[in-house]
């Protein structure tokens, strides 16, 4: 069967061997190092849940326990309950991925596997299909006004948008006053109705491009993980996954979201996709490549 | 390769439970999320529905104006304190009449110290435009900032009400707040603000027997 037949050339061959591992062994360790870097903040959330790690870590057959992953499950769903007004929405597939782990290892060793990629790939298309929708309804994100007013006015955008379109730092940098202005200007007695933002020839076409870029890329990845599971599927799904997160993350860098979508990433690829197992954690190695303050290095080495 | 279909029906069943017990929570979660945004105005970015970088309309685009009320009728805004920072939180994301009612009657039951008002006198001497522009922001640097502290800061942990016997601070008559939101005009690249809801409530009822508004 050709969903069957193995890569062909070396570099495949070496890829398909390293992608081997045992997702059932690594993923709960890679887990258990997203949890300790995104620990809640919370004294009396992250303190047991760190206890727990611990644990996980000098006992690893803790790890292939339902009620380690209840535990954790329960302790960050309790977070979110907690804490929703301050929770991204990646904080919630931390709490569906530790269900997820507690639901796989609570059934028979051999349907494991299996268990793990549907789960995973249903969160992936349902956290896609649901981005896609907010998105696609609301007119002023679909006509390019929300990509325009975040790259004119997002902290974290400004170094994307001044190297893009070559608008100046410092008129970006003028907006975020502005910004600033509006919100708390009435502490200083003033009453400002409005401010009048500074924008540049490129910024029209980058919001449009980025908001067709995202729709689309989200809609189609949406799909394609909820169709039928052939390899020629999983290989295009898998590789537009990795592109997002690529390309994504390189921008807007929401670390703990990008690694999720990678630890799912991983978890759906079977046996037959294992080649793609190395693909995902290299996601994984290049969204943490992604904080590196390159601009601050090279700034420091040039003596600028 | 394992295949689910070759499990027996009931063995089959039990496999799909434990598999779709995730994917089920998020749908779950989501649509609670959907509800609270088309009910109650809730953002789309928080509650777990995943619209977050789909709108503008984010907990961060929308704030809040406190001001302190005297006796005399005088306002003096202020800054949420630390101590009330996550019911501020809370009333960004789910703007909503009763919480902002609980958030300015908790903020009546503080002590504030009040250090100077040349910054009142700044307004009246500098009015901004309406739609203030890059040119405009030397002159709003310029003014002085606010400098209407809490003393009497209450903790959800250790609540310290303020008491009659207490003498330190100034106690306002009343407090109002307002939440607002900003939006973006895409055609004129402006962002501009929108009252949501206000709310005024009496500071506490000892500052009144008290004489409140006036400093002690």
């Amino acid at each position: 069967m050709s969903d069957h037949a193995p890569p062909p050339s070396f570099f495949w061959a070496r890829l398909n061997a390293w992608g081997g591992f045992d997702r059932l062994r690594v993923l709960p360790l890679l887990t258990v190092v997203l949890l300790l870097i995104h620990a809640p903040d919370v004294w009396y959330l992250r303190t047991p849940l760190i206890f727990l790690c611990i644990l996980g870590v000098a006992f690893e057959q803790v790890l292939r326990r339902p009620a380690f992953w209840y535990v954790i499950a329960t302790l960050l769903g309790t977070t979110v309950y907690l804490n929703w007004e301050s929770s991204d929405n990646h904080k919630y597939l931390f709490v569906y991925w530790a269900l997820t782990m507690c639901a796989v290892t609570s059934l028979p060793r051999e349907q494991q596997g299996s268990s793990l990629a549907i789960s995973s790939r249903w969160l992936l298309a349902l956290c896609m299909l649901l981005a896609t929708v907010w998105k696609a309804v609301n007119p002023q994100y679909m006509d390019g006004g929300f990509f325009e007013y975040e790259l004119l006015t997002d902290r974290r955008f400004e170094s994307f948008a001044s190297l893009v379109t070559g608008m100046p730092a410092v008129e970006l940098h003028t907006n975020q006053e502005l910004w600033g202005l509006l919100h708390h200007g009435h502490l200083r007695g003033l009453k400002v109705d409005g401010v009048q933002l500074s924008t540049h020839d490129g910024i029209r076409p980058l919001a449009l491009f980025l908001t067709l870029w995202t729709v689309l890329i989200e809609g189609i990845l949406a799909v394609l993980y909820f169709l039928p599971n052939t390899r020629r599927v999983a290989v295009i799904r898998n590789t537009l996954l990795i592109v997002f997160a690529a390309t994504t993350y390189s921008v807007a860098n929401v670390r703990g979201f990008g690694w999720m979508l990678m630890l799912l990433g991983m978890a759906q690829s079977e046996d037959r996709d294992r080649d793609f197992r190395l693909a995902f954690l290299g996601g994984f190695l290049l969204i943490q490549a992604y904080t590196f303050p390159v601009s601050a290095i090279s700034g420091v080495l040039l003596g600028n | 390769m394992f295949d689910p279909s070759s499990l027996l029906p009931d063995e089959q069943r039990h496999f799909y439970r434990r598999t779709s017990l995730a994917a089920l929570c998020l749908i779950l979660v989501a649509g609670l999320h959907l509800g609270r945004v088309v009910i109650y105005d809730q953002t789309r970015w928080k509650g777990g529905g995943f619209g977050m970088f789909s709108t503008v309309d984010a907990e961060s685009a929308r704030f809040l104006k406190i001001y302190l009320i005297a006796a005399d009728g005088n306002e003096f805004a202020i800054h949420l304190p630390d101590s009330l920072f996550k019911r501020g939180q809370v009333l960004r994301a789910l703007p909503d009449q009763t919480l902002a009612n609980d958030l300015a009657e908790r903020l009546g039951q503080l002590r504030f110290e009040r250090e100077n008002h040349v910054w009142v006198e700044s307004l009246a001497a500098q009015p901004l435009p309406a739609i203030v522009t890059a040119q405009d922001l030397p002159r709003a640097h310029a003014l002085t900032a606010p400098s209407v502290l809490p003393l009497g800061e209450q903790s959800d942990w250790e609540p310290v009400p303020a008491s009659a016997e207490s003498t330190a601070g100034w106690r306002p008559s009343q407090v109002r707040l307002e939440v607002w939101r900003h939006v973006y005009d895409g055609e004129r690249k402006q962002l501009l603000a929108l009252k949501i809801l206000e709310t005024t409530q009496p500071a506490a009822a000892f500052a009144t027997e008290q004489g409140g508004g006036e400093r002690e």
